[in-house]
């Protein structure tokens, strides 16, 4: 053995304590928290009280919901648009190629608060301009409506990642040998055929990790959402990090906040589960 | 031939049609940012007359730009040198010795790379808070806490890629494995490294969420903290709120033009592995 | 490769540099003077932080020993803001907080204030909102009424006289009667409702919730029911808004519903109180004494109802730093007793001062001369909406009646919701 016992532990202990620490310890203290009626001065134990509310609370439940669907609709949408911009950086006849992916990526370097306040004044001043000059309706008080408020949020959030899993569909793209796809269109198949039935099933994977990457941090979303509606109107777009937030930090109600933040935890852990479970299922 | 060229010519056409439009939010910030608050009304969708950059000055004096600039970097930096080095040395431990500790240590940090953040901020501050220990310190700790797992994950893979021929002949020369590690395997992963520095720098720099928590008082602002203040201060003055926007976002800008290549290789090795 | 090449440790080396060079000012800068006290000042009202520094430079010229640091923080981000303060162990010396919720937040932090020269000179009706487990431990920074201002200008243009109001059917008559002018006036609308304002909407609230604890803000606070005996009268005033204000209502904020449609007369009345009158001063000098007048929700309806006249905010001194308590209450009581400080509240503030006996003629305008009135005469009623629990206008309240206002839920809906957030916030927060 190269490296003795007490080596060991020198190089592996700072790590954990960080972990223990900044995470593993305020998890279990969060735990308990979940349990108590904590308004983060004083705290007593009231059993499963605050989830008994929390399940009968209508804004954490419609926050639940909204979450659940913007999680399905941008995971759609993203993967839809990664893909699609994969496959046109990908083209070996487009001398622009470079130039595209770069500006398909560029959106992702940016953090969430600024991209709520550009897309803010996208959807009030801008869409205004083309409502009045196209005399559309349609394009008035965005983000006072839930309904399009929610799809402003949706946009925001697809033109953020959809050039990040483009990469990765890139990546995985490239790894396709060239002459699976040359012998496939030399047996007759064309241009489509060769991508629905030779690239896609060569995606599988791929589009199982962009899953997961996009399905987890839309569940997380918290400064997009502060950014550009804040909730608002009347609390309608409220996802559940920000439910989260305002619970403990506005409302002082702590221990129930926790608990919601435990329900959160175990949405995320349950996707994550599944997504192992199905690529395993895949590799057999 | 004619046929293939024209179609040629149409989808390239049609790609750069496309790209501009997913540029052009970039544009119409950047556009606005340069008017009086008259052309922010009158057409926010092109140039108006009334061309000034008097906006900036603005923007940067009432951002502290400087200063939040300089508070940004601090905290990014040393979060980063932080992340790095500590995981890089517990990944090489743990690939190096096969026991039940190293897979324990392992599954922790896959396990704890589940927890969402906000599972944990409520107790997470009030801990910190408890101790009066809330300042860009306690920031560039909680963030590496925060980070160290993914980071490990990452290094692991690459230590593993390394044979350990090399550490034994390092070992044979008299190397300590300190020594071992800083100047033979360390150096040997680090494109690896250039992945947990480019990820972890983004993804803190960005942050506003946790700074808001922990350093949200004169003279610690960060740039996405004293935005998020600004905008709020700029009542409906868009022309002042987008030149900010524009200031915050050309530091991260620059260096992605500068980097490109490798921020894209490391975002995409940080998401398939 | 790049990450093995020199300019990537050049860039490495040049990212790292300012990082010691920071840890070395920061660790350099440790002044003391033995002495001198410098006071911490948290204010949450960010409109008088100006004036507030020059009541500090004044107090300062005549105690050079003593100077003031004010820091200002507002528009719904005080109570975070202090709330860090208070954890990274920065307490203020002098701290101004929104209603009891938030002063039992602080209550083992603040020192009791009776005996002091300043409290003797305090309306007795605006006391119990400073009290917190039977002690005086906060000052109401002013006297403020509730209401709806109007614009005299559009009053008369439309025929309405506002002195012949008494009663719920005038005003509807009224505002019937403004609404049939409309385009004639080129109104907007009768009213501006900022229904974008959760806390417009809990203060308009406040109307109907007050009457029910006898002007004793403690048992506001400790009340775990959403008072509903005047519900019927809110319902009304909600529908009044809700059919004849600018449109959408949601979407009509503040600074615009003053600044804009109040001050340019495109709206007859607004539901704000006098705190509105710097800004219009601040746009056309003598705007106020031309064209501001008040008139009050009428709730009981049977000749009794005035402005609601009472404070949101109140000064309180914390323990934290023994050494500078005296200092601190030595600046509170110059403030509310000297007549120095006194005239820049009055004439550059614009409020009407929360004292006793104070002399009516001093006031720069009508209107505030009418508020002092009503606010120091016995039958005086001040409004209850910042004893609501922490969270319940912005996150329950508000949200809720906007959701009325666009025909998203009923009222019996909203009545049953608000009944139980309420009972439920103020369970959790009155935890011991």
């Amino acid at each position: 053995m190269l490296i003795k016992k007490h080596q060991y532990w020198a190089f592996v202990l700072p790590a954990l304590l960080f972990i223990v620490f900044i995470i593993a310890l305020p998890f279990l203290i969060g735990i308990y928290y979940s349990f108590t009626d904590s308004n983060g001065l004083r705290a007593s134990f009231i059993g499963f009280k605050n989830y008994q509310i929390l399940f009968h609370d209508v804004i954490f439940l419609q926050s639940l919901w909204l979450t659940v669907k913007f999680s399905v609709v941008s995971v759609l949408l993203i993967n839809i648009f990664g893909l699609a911009f994969a496959l046109i950086v990908t083209r070996s006849d487009n001398r622009f190629n470079k130039s595209l992916r770069t500006v398909f990526f560029m959106p992702n370097l940016i953090g969430g608060i600024l991209l709520g306040f550009i897309w803010q004044f996208i959807f009030t001043s801008a869409f205004k301009a083309i409502a009045s000059s196209l005399n559309l309706n349609f394009f008035n008080g965005w983000l006072s409506d839930p309904n399009t408020g929610f799809w402003g949020i949706v946009i925001l959030f697809v033109w953020q990642m959809s050039g990040y899993i483009m990469l990765i569909y890139v990546s995985f793209l490239n790894a396709i040998p060239q002459n699976t796809i040359q012998a496939a269109r030399l047996d007759g198949a064309n241009k489509w055929q060769a991508l629905l039935f030779i690239k896609l099933p060569q995606l599988a994977p791929a589009f199982t990790i962009s899953l997961f990457l996009t399905l987890a941090n839309s569940f997380k979303l918290y400064e997009q959402n502060l950014a550009l509606t804040n909730g608002g109107p009347y609390r309608s777009t409220e996802m559940i990090s920000m439910y989260i937030y305002n619970t403990a930090f506005v409302n002082f109600q702590q221990g129930y906040a926790q608990a919601a933040g435990i329900i959160l935890f175990l949405c995320v852990t349950l996707v994550s589960f599944l997504q192992l479970a199905l690529s395993r299922r895949r590799e057999k | 031939m004619k046929k293939k060229k024209i179609s040629k010519y149409l989808s390239i056409f049609v790609f750069s049609i496309i790209g501009l439009f997913w540029i052009y939010p970039f544009a119409i910030v950047l556009i606005n940012s340069m008017k009086g608050k008259r052309g922010v009304f009158q057409n926010p969708l092109w140039f108006t007359k009334d061309f000034s950059l008097a906006n900036f000055k603005t923007a940067f004096q009432a951002l502290d730009f400087a200063h939040s600039f300089f508070n940004s970097l601090l905290v990014t930096v040393g979060s980063v040198l932080l992340i790095t080095i500590i995981s890089a040395a517990a990944a090489y431990a743990i690939s190096r010795v096969k026991g039940p500790f190293s897979s324990i240590i392992y599954y922790i940090c896959a396990g704890t790379m589940l927890i969402p953040f906000q599972s944990i901020m409520v107790p997470l501050l009030s801990l910190f808070g408890k101790v009066n220990f809330l300042n860009r310190t306690s920031l560039i700790i909680m963030n590496t806490g925060l980070s160290v797992s993914l980071s490990i994950i990452l290094y692991y893979g690459a230590f593993q890629g390394v044979s350990k021929s090399l550490d034994e002949a390092a070992a044979l020369d008299g190397a300590y494995p300190l020594k071992t590690f800083a100047y033979v395997i360390f150096p040997a992963v680090s494109p690896m490294t250039g992945t947990v520095i480019i990820l972890n720098s983004m993804k803190i720099w960005n942050d506003y969420l946790l700074p808001s928590l922990v350093v949200n008082k004169n003279g610690m602002y960060t740039i996405p903290l004293k935005m998020y203040s600004f905008f709020g201060e700029t009542n409906s003055e868009w022309q002042l709120a987008l030149a900010g926007l524009v200031l915050s976002m050309i530091p991260i800008i620059v260096l992605f033009l500068l980097l490109q290549k490798q921020v894209m290789t490391s975002v995409t090795e940080g998401a398939i592995k | 490769m790049f990450f093995k090449s020199r300019k990537f440790r050049a860039l490495i080396f040049a990212l790292i540099l300012p990082l010691f060079f920071v840890t070395g000012c920061s660790s350099g800068s440790q002044q003391s003077n033995s002495n001198k006290i410098t006071l911490n000042f948290f204010n949450q009202k960010p409109e008088i932080s100006t004036q507030y520094q020059k009541l500090a430079r004044m107090y300062t010229k005549k105690h050079p020993n003593v100077s003031i640091q004010i820091t200002t923080s507002g528009q719904g981000g005080g109570a975070a803001a202090l709330q860090a303060k208070f954890a990274s162990g920065e307490a203020p010396d002098i701290i101004m907080l929104g209603g009891l919720p938030e002063i039992d937040r602080y209550k083992e932090h603040l020192v009791s204030l009776k005996g002091l020269s300043a409290t003797k000179t305090i309306l007795p009706s605006l006391l119990s909102g400073g009290i917190s487990n039977n002690r005086l431990v906060g000052l109401p920074v002013d006297l403020e009424a509730y209401g709806w201002s109007y614009n005299k200008t559009v009053f008369a243009r439309a025929g309405v006289n506002a002195s012949n109001i008494h009663n719920y059917d005038d005003f509807v008559k009224a505002v019937k009667k403004i609404d049939v002018q409309k385009e004639k006036l080129g109104l907007s609308g009768v009213f501006g409702f900022n229904g974008a304002d959760t806390n417009s909407i809990a203060s308009v609230s406040a109307q109907f919730t007050s009457q029910a604890y006898d002007n004793n803000q403690v048992k506001a606070f400790k009340s775990t029911n959403f008072p509903w005996k005047y519900g019927s009268q809110m319902h009304s005033y909600y529908d009044l808004i809700r059919n004849y204000s600018v449109q959408p209502i949601l979407s009509v904020k503040y600074d615009p519903s003053v600044q804009d449609l109040f001050y340019n007369g495109k709206v007859a009345m607004i539901p704000q109180g006098n705190w509105i009158i710097p800004t219009l001063d601040g746009i056309e000098k003598g705007f106020v004494q031309k064209n501001l007048g008040m008139i009050p929700f009428f709730v009981k309806n049977d000749g009794s109802d005035r402005l609601l006249t009472g404070s949101s905010w109140y000064l309180g001194v914390t323990n934290d730093h023994p050494k500078r308590e005296k200092a601190a209450k030595d600046f509170i009581n110059w403030m509310f007793t000297s007549r120095e400080a006194e005239n820049v509240i009055i004439n550059e503030m614009r409020f009407v001062p929360a004292t006793k006996n104070f002399d009516v003629s001093r006031l720069p305008d009508d209107l505030s001369k009418d508020i002092y009135r009503i606010g120091s005469s016995k039958d005086a009623r001040a409004p209850i909406h910042k004893q609501y629990p922490n969270g319940f206008s912005t996150q329950v309240l508000g949200p809720y009646i906007q959701r009325y206002f666009v025909h998203d839920i009923s009222w019996n809906q909203l009545e049953k919701v608000i009944t139980t957030k309420y009972r439920q916030l103020r369970e959790i927060q009155s935890g011991e």
